[in-house]
């Protein structure tokens, strides 16, 4: 309180307007995306400096929906790899996690390192017997190369369950133990309610990671009918010689939009977890 | 069982009970035991394996050529430092950059101010923005024919850069696109600040010290871990930066891309050749697996290096509160 009312005035006055000139600067580029893809697109690329569309239209929109791209299809394929992936994430993460937070068993400080320092470990380094492996099971073109490995685990999301599972008081599971309870038991019933938000974070964070993880869908998703929405997008640009940009911006927003629902959905967790979980109050 | 016949009952009981523990936390980690193995040990070892090989993905088993694919890296394929310099330019000017500007602008956004958690929302949410997306974006508004960004630079009458249509321009572009979402950098920053304690602002001032001393002398001492925690993850995310380099290599110059539908991956003249690229493009467009696979020993060896000489120094400066 003191620290910050002795300040001059002037200093305060500069700091917040560069505060709001950051976050501007960060939202123009996509209020420009989402006023481009309403405007006709030969303005969309001109000298003359439009920011606000001359003739507000969805021509862009049809464009792409309607081109022969089948968004409805990838934005299936996206959702199945999303869900998919997350959930096998979750599930093999959380019981591997629990035995690394709660139990005893010989290694488990030098595994659990082990484990960390796979963080660190670029994908390229695995990819080449990987993709050896999926194409002996004749996985190649199919999804099961980016669900299959997350369904035994994913050492990012070990590592921040073990952490959120640490900081459950041992009371509540030793009154259990005493019951009778079996480590299962404790694990389904009192670990995992306890630790909601910790888990709604790690989902978040793997559907982001997997829309992101352009790598493994270009490697592994080779057929047409198996690219999520990012791979379409990128095959769009990279095949049409003269595209119409009105249908490459409707498609860039057709990308994004997924990722920004989930932000809007995820605000609540993420706040809880990152933003307040710092603060001392 | 046999344990329950031991002489000394509750000796017997106990350990009985510990064994019975290790065989209940061995069945909770097994799935990530066996993924372990199989999904990131034994590829490792491949890989390395491949490396000494001529692994063209087809012919069995392949011949082992000890370090002939290495001999190639560094003294014969002039790609390959292309991709390097190109790599340590990105690595080195990205990394620095964005700490920077995500400090600063954790900092901003630290101060007490009406619509406060709506600002910070606004510099979070382009991170979230999906890399395709993101690039494709950049790809529009930094065209230098009618891109925004020329259009307002030539209004003021400043130069117009070529951006991703040119070879000096291309990886500047790819930085500003990169600046533009340091939302996550920024984020663990603001956590770091938000628990530095209040008391030595306190003490500070009453040294007579100015805000910017404040923020030298205090702040910054204080998000030691936090500006590591970032390095680390920054620098990895550096090293394996993949998604928008390709997509402004293949994108045609009508959209403001560096490439075209018959022109190699890197374009513009090879200025956008990051390792990553490099080695998808060897691996996935050559089919030469063993010299990719070299390429990827040599970047996950730089990688797990740089990494660990940051974990050290990030362990010698910050102050010791590892039983926190």
């Amino acid at each position: 309180m003191t620290a910050h009312s002795r300040r001059p005035w002037r200093v305060l006055t500069v700091g917040r307007s560069l505060a709001v000139l950051v976050a501007v600067l960060c939202l123009l580029p996509l209020l420009w995306l989402l006023l481009g893809s309403l405007s006709d697109s030969s303005g969309l690329l001109s000298q003359d400096l439009r920011l606000w569309p001359e003739v507000w239209t969805l021509d862009n929109y049809r464009a792409v929906f309607s081109g022969g791209v089948d968004i409805w299809g990838y934005a299936w394929n996206t959702f199945v790899l999303c869900i998919l992936r997350a959930l096998g994430t979750l599930i093999a993460s959380s019981l591997a996690a629990y035995a690394f937070a709660r139990l005893e068993f010989p290694f488990r400080r030098t595994l659990f390192s082990l484990t960390l320092s796979l963080l660190i470990l670029p994908a390229w380094a695995l990819l080449i017997p990987q993709y050896g492996m999926f194409d002996a099971l004749g996985w190649l073109g199919s999804n099961k190369p980016l669900i299959v490995p997350w369904c035994f685990g994913d050492p990012f999301s070990i590592f921040l369950l073990a952490a959120f599972m640490r900081s459950i008081p041992r009371d509540l599971t030793e009154a259990a133990k005493i019951d009778g309870a079996s480590e299962f038991t404790i694990y389904l019933r009192i670990v995992m309610p306890n630790i909601k938000p910790a888990l709604a974070i790690t989902g978040i964070l793997s559907v982001v990671d997997t829309y992101n993880d352009f790598f493994g869908q270009i490697i592994y998703l080779t057929s047409d009918g198996s690219y999520t929405l990012a791979l379409a997008a990128f095959q769009f640009v990279k095949q049409h010689g003269a595209p119409d940009i009105g249908a490459v911006i409707a498609l860039t927003v057709v990308v994004t939009l997924p990722l920004m629902v989930l932000f809007a959905f995820a605000q609540k967790p993420l706040r809880e977890t990152f933003i307040h979980s710092g603060s001392k109050g | 069982m046999t344990d329950a016949r031991r002489p000394a009952p509750h000796l017997g009981r106990t350990r009985r009970r510990r064994n019975r523990e290790r065989v209940v936390a061995l069945c909770f980690v097994l799935p990530w035991l066996i993924g372990l193995a199989t999904f990131y040990i034994y590829p490792l070892v491949m890989t390395v394996f491949y490396s000494l090989t001529d692994f063209d993905g087809i012919t069995f088993p392949p011949k082992f050529t000890l370090f002939d694919n290495f001999h190639e890296m560094f003294f014969v394929d002039p790609r390959f430092w292309h991709a390097v310099r190109n790599t340590a330019w990105w690595v080195s000017l990205s990394v620095p950059t964005i700490l920077l500007l995500s400090f600063i602008a954790a900092l901003l956004l630290n101060q007490r101010m009406r619509g406060l958690s709506i600002l910070r929302m606004s510099v979070y949410l382009p991170s979230m923005v999906p890399a395709v997306g993101a690039t494709l974006l950049f790809l529009w508004i930094l065209n230098p024919n009618g891109g925004v960004l020329n259009s307002l630079l030539g209004r003021v009458g400043l130069g117009q850069p070529g951006w991703f249509t040119s070879p000096e321009w291309a990886k500047p572009a790819l930085l500003l696109q990169a600046v533009w979402a340091l939302g996550t950098t920024m984020i663990v920053f603001l956590a770091a600040l938000q628990q530095v304690d209040g008391s030595l602002y306190e003490a500070a001032e009453m040294d007579g010290a100015g805000s910017l001393r404040r923020t030298w002398h205090v702040t910054l001492p204080s998000c030691v871990p936090a500006i590591f925690f970032n390095a680390v993850i920054a620098m990895v995310a550096a090293f394996t930066y993949f998604a928008p380099p390709l997509i402004v290599s293949s994108a045609p110059p009508g959209l403001g891309g560096g490439g075209g539908v018959n022109t190699s991956v890197g374009a513009p003249a090879d200025s956008t050749l990051l390792l990553s690229v490099y080695i998808y493009d060897q691996f996935f467009s050559e089919f030469r697996f063993g010299y990719a696979a070299a390429l990827s020993t040599f970047l996950a060896v730089v990688v797990v290096a740089v990494g660990a000489l940051l974990y050290l120094i990030g362990r010698r400066l910050a102050p010791s509160e590892d039983e926190s």
